[in-house]
């Protein structure tokens, strides 16, 4: 077993064969550097206990595809996305800091379905990101295609 | 306050995303203006369009005007319209290769490779047609 420390400073205990698919603590492990609690810093509880609900599912995958529980494992992935923006966001930044491949691409993708209608001002404030771009670039690009800004299915929520 | 996204979450989410929102994400902020034309995530982005099974792209003509066609669900297609590229010919022949679109006419003799996504049209050199073999192949 293996113990993990999140930033409100509570232990988790995860089996090794669970917790290797993230290949920073492997590598850890690997090193000799995990004989006691692995601190994580940059993650809380709570998006702690969704990383590993979801490694602990995860363990099996190899034997999923002869036992025929892929359709089982599918749906899991499918329920494990279905969260808030904020924590969906959280785990992204987990994954991508623990460097979980699969994880990673399964919550990126859901990210990218919930971006794609969404107008330019709703995707800047889910991604906290501040327009550096002047009115002239911005209206340059609008310009460009403006093909890519018109249509009924644009979105201006930010959930 | 939350932390700012790092680029390279930017990076690996906007894979993901149709060609039609890359475009319109590009106002974003300066990052993804840049993004969208860099070759690297070009390659992962027309890589997963293929692979993904969201995005099966389709190219066609109709009306003058060209199309790509990206499969979302079974019977549900978004259309994508591909400007300048709107010049009246039948060709006969177009394959798609990552994202590429190679359309050709039986004598035309420079063979054009479309991309979609980029928007950009690149000849190939001309090529010699064998009478005795009749149409040319395509090697990739």
């Amino acid at each position: 077993m293996v113990k993990l420390k999140s930033n409100d400073d509570k232990e988790f205990e995860v089996e090794e064969a669970a917790v290797i698919q993230s290949e920073m603590i492997k590598n850890m492990i690997e090193d000799g550097c995990a004989t006691s609690v692995i601190p994580l810093p940059n993650i809380d509880s709570k998006t702690l206990i969704k990383v590993i609900e979801y490694l602990n599912k995860h363990i099996n995958m190899g034997k999923a595809a002869e036992t025929g529980e892929e359709d089982d494992l599918k749906e899991f992935d499918e329920q494990f996305v279905n969260m808030g923006w904020e924590e969906l966001f959280d785990v992204i930044m987990a994954a991508n800091y623990l460097n979980i491949h699969e994880l990673m691409e399964l919550c990126c993708q859901s990210a990218a379905d919930r971006l794609k209608n969404k107008s330019v001002r709703a995707v800047r404030e889910m991604l906290k990101i501040t327009n550096d771009l002047t009115e002239e670039e911005e209206q340059e690009i609008i310009n460009d295609a403006p093909w890519a800004f018109e249509g009924p299915e644009i979105d201006d929520t930010v959930n | 306050m939350k932390p700012t996204i790092p680029q390279e979450l930017i990076f690996k989410i906007f894979s993901w995303l149709p060609t039609k929102s890359l475009i319109h994400f590009k106002c974003i902020f300066k990052f993804c203006n840049s993004l969208v034309l860099e070759s690297a995530f070009m390659g992962v982005h027309q890589c997963r369009s293929i692979t993904h099974m969201d995005g099966k792209k389709f190219f066609i003509w109709q009306h003058k005007d060209y199309y790509t066609i990206e499969e979302k669900e079974e019977g549900k297609a978004s259309c994508l319209r591909i400007e300048n590229c709107s010049e009246n010919l039948l060709y006969d022949h177009i394959i798609c290769v990552n994202g590429l679109f190679c359309c050709s006419m039986k004598y035309e003799e420079c063979v054009p490779i479309r991309n979609p996504s980029k928007k950009v049209v690149t000849y190939l050199p001309r090529f010699i047609v064998f009478a005795k073999i009749g149409y040319p192949g395509y090697f990739y």
